[in-house]
């Protein structure tokens, strides 16, 4: 009896949740090399979040983000605003200071 | 770029004596090596595809990520249909197949023991979703920005009250399926990307005996029409890779 390999539609999140997450280590043996992902898997967990309903849909969702977007609001102007203000009253009041690193902070934030 | 061989794992198999017909990671061949009366599901791959090295580099890229991830479900989910499959975790390699074979030997106690729990039985997903967060409704003109978070905080205490009652549920809906299953857990939610398919409440794996598998189906479409066919997902049969183990 042959098993032949088929392909599967399970959603990607779905099979990374098992392949990367599950399935069984062998640890410490001198005999096996596994590969070091459990750092690496953080990013993949981020990434995967959203990317198989993102890629269902053919789009970016966070531009459909009702959380982000409400109404006809532009969110990305008001942000653009925001950001400049905020980059004013930082310069204003800290003077000489430098500015706090923004991607560690949002990367903690995740 | 080394010619440098290596023996790639995708899972432990009893008996041996089975054949997978196809191609794995990198498009390679799929074999088993066996030693005893287990086998193990084995494809080449250059020493290069899983270097250390370049491997922070290759997780960045979720193409890359998607195609080993997935050519490695499918080798393993081949072995589960043709045996008692124990899966091994992606990016498992050895030197040689005689390495591969002594690894065999070590492990077969703790493998015989996990072979005889996970014998005929299968894994299921079942994944509950509760109420997506509300969007915020448009603002009038007039209206003030600490009026408009004032009134957006609001909404969204609403919603996680509304979302606290169906994870109450959604326990209630495990507990009821672990009790058709051989085993059970409760793995880590997914934050399934805000506003689209709505919050994961539930993320079970069921390792279901075969002659169960319809008993539990039909449970699971039970919760379907309790809690709106949208909101309650099953995924499966998988191997067994929630429920394998190879403790001494």
């Amino acid at each position: 009896v042959t098993n032949p390999i088929a392909k599967r539609d399970a959603t990607l999140a779905d099979v990374l949740e098992r392949v990367l997450d599950k399935g069984i280590v062998i640890a410490g043996d001198i005999r096996i090399n596994l590969l070091e992902i459990e750092l690496l898997t953080i990013r993949i967990r981020l990434l995967v979040a959203s990317v198989d309903k993102a890629r269902e849909m053919g789009i970016d969702w966070w531009e459909h983000d009702p959380t982000l977007s409400a109404g006809d609001r532009d969110l990305a102007q008001e942000n653009r605003q925001l950001r400049q203000r905020l980059a004013e009253l930082e310069s204003a009041r800290n003077n000489g200071h430098e500015a706090p690193a923004e991607v560690e902070r949002e990367e903690e934030s995740q | 770029v080394s010619d440098e061989q290596r023996s790639y794992l995708y899972a432990l198999v009893r008996p041996a004596e089975i054949t997978i017909d196809g191609t794995g990671i990198d498009a390679a061949p799929v074999r088993i090596v066996s030693a005893h009366d287990i086998g193990a599901v084995v494809s080449t791959v250059s020493a290069d595809t899983f270097d250390p090295a370049l491997m922070e580099e290759r997780m960045a890229d979720l193409q890359w990520v998607e195609a080993v991830a997935r050519a490695h479900d499918d080798v393993v989910n081949a072995a589960a249909r043709a045996a008692t499959t124990i899966p091994l975790r992606l990016g498992t390699t050895s030197d040689n197949d005689d390495m591969v074979r002594e690894l065999i030997t070590d492990l077969a106690p703790a493998a015989r023991r996990s072979f005889d729990r996970l014998q005929g039985r299968a894994e299921y997903g079942v994944q509950v979703f509760g109420p997506a967060r509300r969007p915020a409704a448009a603002t009038a003109q007039s209206e003030g920005g600490a009026a408009f978070l004032r009134r957006r905080r609001a909404e969204l205490q609403q919603d996680e009250v509304e979302r606290a009652a169906v994870a109450e549920q959604a326990t209630t809906a495990f507990e009821s399926l672990a009790r058709l299953a051989a085993d059970s857990r409760r793995n880590p939610l997914r934050d399934v990307g805000p506003g689209v398919a709505g919050t994961m409440l539930l993320n079970g794996a069921f390792l279901v005996e075969q002659s169960a598998v319809a008993t539990f189906r039909a449970a699971v479409d039970e919760l379907a029409s309790a809690f709106g066919a949208e909101r309650v997902v099953i995924t499966g049969p998988w191997a067994p890779y929630s429920f394998a183990d190879l403790a001494p």
